[in-house]
């Protein structure tokens, strides 16, 4: 018999809406799966066990009189903690932030509206600054498929608790790649929506003009059930636009034909590991295969995006942590402060002059590349999977931030929106993803195209294997 | 980015300013290193040229962002 903690989000909410099963076996399930990975993983900062199984009663109890919330009712989810959540402290991975909140983050209460319960919050980088997982503070989140190496970061226990199926989704945020980066490095979906498609209200800052929320799951279609109950105009966000959200689910069975897929031969592009260069060239052909049409296309550099996007990324950052840096530099863990004080010293026109390039630089874009193709096909990482312990050596050198951020960067300063799905696995176990980038709103393209390759695939099915102990 | 404008601050300057505007006191290390890193941020942005004189912070980006929104709704 299927293990309920197995069960897809999709699955889980359509079995729940069935009565196929109830949400509080459900939410058992994925408690002991929990129990089962946390001293492995150290991808919960916090585990309500009690109010989980409390929250599923009530659920079955409105499911039981007819009165179910939502598309994800009674599913048992954990987030990133980053989203305030009234009367909670939300650490932000921090020892810093140490108050209770006095409101609910947007996407929190939208979940909560679509019926879905919390059991629990997620690890991640101390103030989402940072892309391997490491935190000084709680303990660095490991990789389920191997326990010695690096999750990704910032969203690294969205990426651990997914991966290791504790849970069937989870919201992370991106600035640079937090979502798509662990994504990749856990092997699942992680979709970074357009800037504008999701409310941040309640969301702590890591930088004001790149941030974005997004969902982490095992398959495109829940990833597109969780979009689904988060996108959307917000009055508490002006950034959120008032646009209309599509049906997600409705357009993941879309067929292809028509569609093309640009695969970029620049020199920076290409200069891959070996064999995760296989696996993308295997997941171009998967794509062709699904009617996609590939076009090789050189795309303009990317480096002035990367650079732009630091720029921003480190002013604004100071901005937000300026006043702590100077009145509580101690309680920042190693190398945190550090990458946020650089912030401080970028003169007031290199910022202004990174925003005003910002729109002439997507111009560009838009012209030269997504004139001529609807989704860009792109690595997330150009090697193997690093080990905490030469992440954490290598973090001070420029060539990490490089190689973590070069091909996640570039894109956030765009504003496009980004999916990562996982493309198989290395010779050493681990999993790896490709990254499908398209126009602006064009999150229904993204995952439709990764629901398809899934579907052919079937990556998303292997799980790393339960710890004996 | 006309081409007359000065690099990115100096280690020196970096650490007056840490000094003077944040009461913060950086070692000639630490100091260099913030430095470097301006530097080479300077570079790449350098690197994607000039930008006209009347263009705002933030308008043109969203715009184009909006303006897209039917084409990346629409399928080709």
């Amino acid at each position: 018999m299927t293990d309920l903690a197995d069960l897809t989000l999709a699955a889980a909410a359509d079995g729940i809406r069935q009565r196929k099963f109830s949400s509080w076996e459900l939410t058992q399930a994925c408690l002991a799966r929990v129990h089962a990975w946390q001293k492995h993983t150290n991808a919960f900062l916090a585990i309500d066990h009690g109010g989980a199984l409390k929250a599923s009663a009530r659920a079955d109890a409105l499911a039981a009189h007819g009165a179910a919330a939502g598309l994800l009712h009674g599913v048992p989810l954990a987030h990133k903690d980053i989203f305030a959540r009234a009367n909670t402290i939300v650490t932000n991975g921090s020892k810093i932030t140490d108050r209770p909140c006095s409101e609910t983050a947007t996407v929190l209460a939208r979940l909560d509206a679509a019926g879905a319960i919390e059991i629990g919050a997620l690890n991640l980088v101390e103030f989402a600054a940072g892309a391997t997982g490491h935190n000084a503070h709680f303990g660095e989140c490991r990789n389920p498929w191997n326990t010695a190496c690096v999750t990704g970061g910032s969203s690294s226990g969205s990426a651990a608790a997914v991966a290791a199926r504790m849970v069937p989704g989870a919201l992370g945020t991106d600035t640079g790649g937090s979502v798509r980066l662990p994504a990749h490095f856990c092997g699942i979906v992680g979709l970074r929506p357009t800037y504008g498609r999701v409310s941040r209200h309640g969301v702590f800052p890591r930088a004001w003009s790149l941030d974005t929320v997004g969902p982490m799951a095992r398959t495109a279609e829940d990833a597109a059930l969780l979009l689904q109950a988060i996108a959307g105009a917000d009055p508490l966000d002006s950034t959120a636009e008032n646009l209309p959200v599509p049906d997600y689910r409705a357009a993941l069975q879309q067929p292809l034909a028509g569609i093309r897929i640009g695969v970029p031969k620049n020199r920076c592009y290409v200069e891959l590991d070996a064999g995760i260069a296989a696996l993308l060239e295997a997941s171009r052909a998967e794509l062709a295969k699904a009617g996609a049409t590939l076009v090789e296309i050189e795309t303009p550099d990317p480096q002035p995006l990367t650079a732009s996007a630091v720029v921003v990324g480190r002013a604004e950052g100071a901005a937000i942590h300026g006043d702590w840096i100077a009145s509580r530099p101690g309680d920042y863990g190693p190398g945190i402060r550090e990458a946020l004080e650089v912030g401080l010293f970028v003169p007031a026109t290199r910022y202004i002059d990174a925003l005003r390039r910002r729109g002439m630089l997507l111009k560009q874009w838009l012209d030269e590349v997504w004139g001529k193709v609807e989704l860009l096909h792109l690595p997330a990482f150009a090697r193997p999977t690093p080990t905490l312990e030469k992440a954490a050596a290598d973090a001070a050198s420029p060539d990490a931030s490089d190689l973590f951020g070069r091909f996640t960067w570039p894109f956030a300063f765009l504003g496009l929106p980004s999916l990562v799905a996982p493309m198989g696995f290395l010779a050493d176990g681990m999993p790896a993803g490709m990254q499908l980038v398209g126009r602006p709103f064009s999150e229904a393209l993204l995952l439709n195209a990764a629901h398809l390759y899934q579907r052919a695939t079937g990556w998303h099915e292997k799980a790393p294997p339960l710890p004996s102990s | 980015m006309s081409q007359d404008r000065p690099g990115a601050p100096s280690a020196a300057s970096v650490k007056a300013m840490a000094s003077e505007l944040y009461g913060l006191s950086l070692d000639d290390a630490r100091a260099a290193a913030i430095a470097g890193e301006l530097g080479r941020f300077e570079a790449g942005v350098a690197a994607a040229g000039p930008v006209a004189a009347d263009v705002a912070p933030g308008a043109l980006f969203r715009q184009l962002l909006l303006a897209h929104e039917n084409q990346g709704a629409r399928r080709a």
